[in-house]
């Protein structure tokens, strides 16, 4: 594909070669036709002054003034003799008799070409009467013809030197004006998507590419807070399997040694490879999410027995950390969802509140229904959490500063957990301020819930 | 030897306290920063293995408050932290190793040895008073081409005494540096522990290499 530059000059040139051209053309024609119309005054001038130099006498015709520039002369009677003249010149057939002149195209002898001029001719005598004449003079046109070869050459030289003038000063024009276009278009060349901190300069664009150049800057942000937020992630995500992993490892090589415990070890590395299981399970459950592959059960679950089951790994590091629960689950506590997802979700609360909440405080779980609804409450200290941070605290990626506790989360749980929530048609909601940090989950109850 | 372990992830914390006592080292171990620094605050630890991710402090604050308090202990940094910048970073805060998880538990004890040879200004692994050689990194003692038969804890006393040889120990240095924050070290556990030692490489009617100066300690080599 041409560059526009190319096309647009391409276009332009043409355009200015055709009308050029045409231009040249008609001039040449106007002008052939004029100076063809003069010769033809110039002929009828001359057969008109032949005209008037002739004398009859004697029988026999003189001939005065008709000009040095007649090539021809001929004057024939009505009835075909040729009283005087050259033999070429041959009269047409027809000739108007009011004495208007008719000139046609001949060629001389010599092959010349010229133009002859005719007219009917009455001549005067002295008994009255007389015959009517045709009388015809003839003028080679070949100079006319080289006037016209020379005029049509210097103006398609002409026509050319504008042409080629013009194409430059176009061209010239056609650089500036799309000068913007072309640094545009090397600008973007150099964008560079593992480098995305490149941005194009906007200043001094016109309206229309400086929209297009704004519209990509935005793009660029968006792909590197993407970067950004991929990288973060998968540098989390890495992070946390780490640590795990070493423990694991090291707990395996110290059982091995004299005096280990391989049985106490194996406890530990279940726990580890349980805690592992639930990190991986929350990475494949955002692709999952990501790739719309997704598709909830609806169906009635036990939000009691499931907050039960999901708390089951938790106790011992409540236990670690001297944190205390407090329960309060009023109601059958029943809900449409699905169980796998709520159980993710829920473990994933749990583990939130338990990583963030300061050593020796407490974590409040309540849960009841009202109506169609069914609200579960899961609430604990976090001094350092304000209402920005429990905006940001579903976002992907984000992870609470504050506490220290960085290292041991990719900040997924808590996204997960709104996107499972909203896919089973409920609604959550962190509040943090006054040093305390709650999440609300509210899901439809099988008292309003539709079964199709 | 005495080291603290400060590390949050609890199993990783119980598995490298436990391979460091089983290497001789008298251990305490705390899963917070801010207990961290108060464990490092005695100052009696040769060796800190430290995770920089802690809830509470950050390591790297907890390791620039040790370094400002003066403290010689040696850092070993053990982290998830894997990028050249972290790895900068943590030696510039004055880590004097850094170890990136995860990672093979001898390769951990090798590089706390290192750490604590530096710590005693020693290159060679095997340190020798005479006739008597121990081989820190293999953990064995001999004399006279005997092999002694030690326990942990017997090792431990002979490498810290032959660590400062020619000098004497004072009983409180063996107490800081041997026994850690639970150890019931109130009792003459020392002058028991001393004497399992004397009668293990000072036996057979051989040279006595371990001598008592009574009200200042113990010296291992070349009588004063």
């Amino acid at each position: 594909m041409m560059s526009l530059r190319l096309r647009v000059a391409l276009v332009c040139a043409g355009a200015v070669l055709v009308m050029l051209m045409l231009g040249a053309w008609l001039t040449a024609r106007h002008v052939a036709a004029g100076m063809r119309a003069g010769f033809d005054r110039v002929l009828v001038d001359h057969l008109g002054t032949a005209a008037s130099g002739l004398e009859f006498e004697h029988g026999g015709v003189e001939r005065h003034g008709q000009g040095p520039e007649v090539d021809g002369f001929a004057l024939i009677t009505s009835t075909g003799r040729r009283l005087a003249g050259q033999s070429w010149m041959q009269a047409p057939a027809h000739l108007p008799e009011d004495g208007r002149p008719t000139i046609v195209d001949l060629a001389m002898p010599d092959g010349r070409r010229c133009r002859a001029a005719w007219m009917s001719y009455l001549p005067e005598s002295d008994d009255g009467q007389s015959d009517r004449l045709a009388i015809g003079i003839a003028i080679s046109i070949e100079p006319l013809l080289r006037q016209l070869a020379d005029i049509r050459d210097a103006l398609l030289i002409g026509a050319v030197a504008v042409a080629a003038t013009l194409i430059g000063v176009l061209a010239l024009l056609l650089g500036r004006m799309l000068a913007p276009h072309g640094r545009l278009a090397v600008e973007v060349e150099a964008l560079d998507p593992r480098l995305p901190g490149r941005r194009l300069a906007t200043g001094d664009l016109p309206p229309e590419l400086r929209t297009i150049a704004e519209r990509t800057n935005q793009l660029c942000d968006r792909l590197e807070r993407a970067y950004g937020l991929a990288s973060s992630f998968h540098a989390a995500a890495a992070h946390e399997l780490r640590t795990p992993l070493a423990g694991l490892r090291a707990t395996i090589e110290v059982a091995g040694q004299p005096g280990g415990d391989p049985q106490r070890a194996l406890g530990t590395c279940h726990a580890i490879a349980m805690q592992m299981q639930a990190r991986i399970d929350n990475l494949l459950m955002a692709a999952r999410i990501d790739a719309g592959k997704l598709v909830p059960r609806r169906e009635e679950v036990d939000v009691h027995a499931l907050l039960r089951s999901a708390w089951e790994p938790a106790p011992e590091r409540i236990r670690e950390r001297g944190l205390e629960a407090l329960w309060d689950l009023q109601g059958e506590g029943l809900a449409i969802a699905d169980p796998e997802a709520l159980r993710m979700v829920l473990a994933n609360l749990f583990d939130n509140a338990i990583s963030y909440a300061p050593a020796g405080s407490r974590i409040e779980v309540s849960c009841a229904t009202a109506g169609d609804r069914l609200t579960l409450r899961i609430a604990n200290p976090a001094p350092g959490l304000d209402a920005d941070d429990a905006a940001r605290v579903f976002q992907r990626g984000w992870r609470c500063a504050s506490t220290g506790d960085e290292v041991r989360h990719a900040g997924l749980g808590m996204g997960i957990a709104r996107e499972l929530t909203g896919l089973m048609s409920g609604r959550i909601e962190a509040r943090a301020g006054d040093g305390r940090f709650t999440v609300e989950l509210v899901l439809p109850a099988p008292a309003g819930f539709d079964y199709w | 030897m005495r080291a603290l372990v400060i590390e949050d992830y609890g199993p990783l914390r119980e598995a490298v306290s436990t391979a460091l006592r089983g290497a001789g080292f008298a251990v305490d171990a705390s899963g917070d920063g801010r207990e961290g620094d108060w464990f490092a605050d005695g100052g009696t630890h040769d060796i800190v293995v430290l995770d920089l991710g802690l809830p509470g402090m950050d390591g790297l604050e907890l390791l620039r408050r040790l370094r400002a308090r003066g403290s010689q202990a040696h850092v070993l940094i053990v982290t998830a932290r894997d990028q050249v910048e972290d790895r900068c970073a943590g030696l510039d805060a004055g880590a004097d190793d850094y170890l990136v998880k995860p990672f093979a538990v001898p390769e951990l004890l090798a590089r706390v040895r290192a750490l604590l040879r530096r710590a005693y200004q020693r290159k060679d692994p095997v340190l020798r008073i005479r006739d008597l050689e121990i081989d820190t990194a293999r953990r064995l003692a001999r004399r006279a081409g005997r092999d002694l038969d030690l326990t942990p804890r017997e090792f431990a006393l002979l490498q810290f005494l032959a660590l400062r040889a020619g000098e004497t120990v004072p009983r409180e240095d063996i107490r800081a540096h041997l026994y850690d924050f639970r150890s019931d070290n109130g009792s003459n556990v020392i002058d028991v522990y001393i004497g399992y030692l004397r009668r293990k490489i000072d036996g057979d009617g051989q040279e006595r290499l371990l001598h008592t100066r009574r009200g200042h300690g113990w010296i291992l080599g070349d009588a004063p």
